[in-house]
């Protein structure tokens, strides 16, 4: 660790200063997300990441949780806000600012991806090779996004045609992993058309050979791509995008049969179905005016069918289908010299089926949006906004945003912002209506499943023997909220030097947590959703950029992060929580500064790359470190709290490296991910260790620039 | 200031005789306040898993409570649930006191938050809660309500430090109870551990007692 810190340091201060690149002309980049409008990343008030298509392919990230767990304070992880760390089911997510991956909203050219997996929405479903860029928002964004924009947006823009293109390429790796894409493109003066498919697949891997089942099964993916544009008037702007997306696992696993103790083979496919459309119209009125009209269609489905190898008979069917439809129209209006005016609005209708709820559920939303941003001098600019979220599952939610960025001079600017985030109560806590038969036969219901007179009635019938005290506070969800505030500085040194500083800290209340409203018959337990939960996350971040010269690039970047969940926080202050010592079972109160705080977060993260790319040889290639400190996993001596230094997963570092040369139109990528070959079979269930990879790349039409 | 310290250092001298002479005592047998620890008491521990019926997959044990009796630290026999002989009775998590509908006694109990050391008396103000079953126990059931903590992610009972079970015995003597583990030989499993060991290998308690037979609230 100090090691690495100095490396960091290192790395950022001590070369000296002078060449011709301009680290500088980052700020002059375009990015939409962070106000639904295009905006210089310079100007924008809150804090904000870019990370474009040519740091990817420096990268040789092939999934979207590849490139994202290099960036600064996002972590990738398997753990959700309701399920543990190391669970490794539902896939990589992404944590930002401290907050679950339930509460990052992934975008994909600005409209939702859906589909989560116990909250977390698997980023490894999204391939990189055909985006543009990747925009990050931290901190609280729902005055734009509305629901999940809490910890933070992650929007993938993907390629346009901007001219004629015929490119394909091809990665291999270890565990038989492969990539494969087919890009064509065409550019018109009124229209454009670009095509992407692109196939990923891997044999899986083990971390424990004892056990018969891989720690990840097979699996083979396959997404599709098409934009089209088309400029009829030099006004006016349609465009149509459609995304399919089709997975299959081929899962293997013995379960125990309870009457023989014998193992039971099961077998069978585990599928993913996603499916997107999007139609928009712009028009361009005048200088002044403009608008779009966005329609979408998601349908994300998730099918599981399992079977018992010998006998052929069905083991576990489960079928889950969600579909998304959004009709929403933004415009802006530049109204006065220094006031840039954008109001929207949208309906929204969520259809569920799935066997793991009683018969079809569905909700509407209805939004409606206003954002004013002011510049009353050159220097100062000055956000406000609203957004307001109506629906009839759960509790109606009002979001507000305020920031404001102001330039000293042209080296050093200051932003600073409050935000309001939501999370509408997911699907399971409104309508879940499960009995676990395969362990002990208890009941999981959603908040509108159940009330207390169906409780009452299930006890004169005998099915129930006890009601909990907590049944009579079953009510309609709220939604999860938060409140954030971000303020920061960015300081160019000079045209080669950067740095970035954001301090943040987010309130959580109303987080929902399951509880036990009653006991069966048989003693088991009838569970249901309540909002309980209060919890913060404050730290800060440090980013710095570093051109060494014209061809090399160094970046690095630093979050130090305090989580709590306030209810320990207060019991502890009170003296009511203890430590026992496991070896000699002694038990002493709990300091305060023995609580870890939230479960899954690490006290330091740093990242540290190393960048070079020299287009007169055809040379590139990067150098990546990330470290990330120790983080709790589960309680062990009972306080329900992380405290012991055996509760935390190790930290670790991963070195990732990449090279590759260019020659005419024929580019070669060699790497290895995880050079350290870390693995923590417990704690990363996602991660295989040591991965050397080669692609090749072809372009069968050359460029002509 | 120096006065107060030396008093100080002459109560605790005392104090510190005291308990010599009361561990004299035990050896004639009258009076202990000692802590006495009792290992591997097993609690309806797992004979079985349904494979059918609507607890498929859920253990069961025999269903029946283990009685014990902290004033002669010794086991009591099932048959005599409706004497006055026993004083607690464990059954899985669930732990009842010889009283309201549980037993024949006026016995009850309630849930300190402290350490087993610090709770020197029982508090004057201490409301004693008697059992009600199956809806309410004195020793309240449900993990994080008593003296355990269920996690849903490992599948594991661990006791909560710092609570300690305060008994009003069957004789109507005081005793407190500090519950050091669930689980066959005083070891927790793992979290990796297998569902079948931690089923086969759970409900036997580890516990430390203090018992006062004089009937004084002071241990």
């Amino acid at each position: 660790m100090k090691y690495f810190l100095l490396t960091f340091v290192f790395y950022n201060f001590c070369f000296p200063a002078f060449s011709q690149t301009d680290s500088s002309k980052l700020l002059d980049e375009v990015i939409i997300t962070a106000t639904r409008t295009e905006r210089k990343l310079g100007n924008v008030a809150v804090p904000v990441q870019l990370i474009n298509s040519k740091t990817i392919q420096q990268s040789g990230s092939v999934r979207l949780n590849d490139i994202l767990q290099e960036q600064t304070g996002l972590f990738i992880t398997s753990a959700g806000a309701t399920t543990s760390a190391g669970g490794g089911v539902f896939g990589n997510g992404v944590q930002i600012q401290g907050l679950s991956p339930d509460y990052t909203l992934i975008l994909l050219d600005g409209e939702p991806i859906i589909g989560r997996q116990g909250g977390i929405l698997d980023l490894s479903r999204l391939t990189v090779s055909n985006i543009k860029k990747v925009e990050i928002v931290k901190g609280p964004s729902s005055s734009l996004y509305g629901s999940e924009a809490m910890g933070g947006v992650v929007n993938i823009i993907t390629e346009q045609s901007q001219q004629d293109k015929l490119n394909a390429s091809f990665r291999y790796g270890r565990f038989n992993s492969t990539d494969a894409d087919l890009t064509a493109a065409i550019k018109r003066s009124k229209w454009g058309l670009q095509l992407f498919g692109n196939r990923n697949s891997s044999d899986g891997f083990d971390l424990d050979k004892s056990t018969p089942e891989k720690t990840v099964d097979p699996f083979r993916n396959y997404t599709s791509q098409l934009r089209f544009n088309f400029l009829p008037t030099t006004k006016t702007k349609i465009s149509l995008s459609a995304r399919y997306f089709n997975e299959i696992q081929k899962n293997f696993f013995p379960v125990k049969d309870i009457a023989t103790g014998n193992d039971i083979n099961i077998i069978g496919d585990g599928r993913i179905r996603d499916l997107n459309i999007n139609p928009v119209i712009t028009q361009q009125f005048n200088n002044n005016l403009r608008s779009s009209l966005r329609f979408y269609f998601s349908r994300y489905e998730y099918e599981q069918k399992l079977e018992k190898q010998a006998e052929q008979d069905l083991y576990y069917y489960d079928f889950f289908q969600q579909d998304f439809y959004r009709a929403e129209d933004q415009t802006d209006w530049h109204w006065e010299k220094n006031n840039y005016l954008s109001i929207g609005g949208g309906l929204v209708t969520e259809k569920l089926n799935t066997t793991r709820y009683a018969g079809k559920r569905s909700n509407d939303i209805r939004y409606v949006f206003v954002q004013n941003e002011w510049r009353p001098i050159e220097n100062l600019t000055l956000i406000g906004g609203l957004r307001y979220d109506d629906n009839t599952a759960y509790q109606s939610r009002l979001s507000p945003k305020l920031a404001g960025q102001f330039k000293f001079n042209s080296r050093l600017r200051i932003n600073a912002s409050y935000g309001a985030g939501f999370k509408a109560p997911d699907f399971r806590q409104l309508f879940l209506n499960f009995m676990n038969t395969a362990a002990g036969g208890y009941i999981v219901y959603g908040a509108n499943e159940i009330t207390i007179s169906e409780l009452e009635t299930q006890k004169q019938q005998g099915v129930l023997i006890e009601i909990l005290p907590k049944a009579y506070q079953l009510a309609l969800l709220k939604p999860e909220i938060s409140k954030g505030i971000n303020a920061g500085l960015r300081y160019d040194v000079n045209d080669k030097l950067n740095f970035n500083l954001n301090f943040f800290r987010n309130d959580i209340k109303n987080l929902i947590q399951v509880d036990i409203i009653a006991y069966r018959s048989n003693n088991a337990a009838v569970y249901s959703y309540f909002n309980v939960k209060k919890a913060f996350t404050q730290g800060a971040e440090l980013q710095a950029q570093y051109s060494v010269s014209k061809y090399i690039q160094l970046q690095g970047g630093y979050q130090y992060l305090i989580t709590a969940d306030k209810s320990d926080l207060k019991s502890i202050k009170k003296g009511l929580v203890f430590a026992r010592d496991l070896q000699t079972g002694n038990v002493t109160k709990l300091h305060r500064n023995e609580y870890a705080g939230l479960p899954n977060r690490s006290a330091h993260m740093v990242n540290t790359k190393l960048f070079y790319d020299n287009s007169s040889t055809g040379w590139s290639g990067s150098l990546r470190a990330i470290y990330r400190s120790r983080w709790g996993t589960y309680d062990k001596d009972g306080n329900g709290v992380i405290n012991r230094s055996d509760e935390f997963a190790k930290g670790f570092v991963m070195l990732n490296i990449a090279a590759a040369k260019t020659i005419h139109d024929f580019k070669i990528q060699v790497g290895i991910d995880n050079l350290f070959n870390y693995k923590d079979e417990l704690n990363l269930p996602a991660q295989p260790g040591i991965q050397p990879y080669i692609s090749l790349a072809y372009s069968f039409i050359t460029n002509h620039k | 200031m120096k006065r107060k310290r030396n008093l100080m250092f002459t109560l605790v001298a005392l104090s510190t005789m005291g308990i010599l002479f009361s561990c004299k005592k035990d050896e004639t047998g009258t009076v202990t306040l000692q802590s006495k620890q009792v290992k591997d008491l097993q609690a309806d521990t797992i004979i079985g898993i349904y494979t059918s019926g609507p607890a498929t997959g859920q253990p069961y044990g025999s269903g029946k409570f283990t009685f014990y009796s902290l004033e002669t630290n010794s086991l009591i026999a099932n048959s005599d649930s409706a004497t006055n002989k026993w004083d607690i009775g464990l059954r899985g998590t669930t732990i009842i006191t010889n009283g309201g509908n549980s037993g024949p006694a006026s016995g009850g109990a309630f849930v300190y938050v402290g350490t087993f050391d610090d709770l020197k008396s029982v508090p004057a103000d201490s409301v004693f809660r008697i059992d009600n079953a199956p809806t309410s126990y004195a020793i309240h059931t449900g993990s994080g309500n008593g003296w355990y903590s269920y996690n849903g992610a490992t599948n594991i009972i661990t006791p909560i430090p710092g609570r300690i079970l305060v008994i009003r015995t069957a004789s109507g003597k005081y005793a407190k109870i500090e519950i050091q583990n669930y689980y066959k030989g005083g070891v927790t499993p793992d979290a990796s551990a297998s569902d079948e060991d931690k089923l086969k290998k759970q409900r036997y308690y580890t516990f430390r007692f203090i018992y006062q037979s004089s009937g004084s609230k002071n241990f």
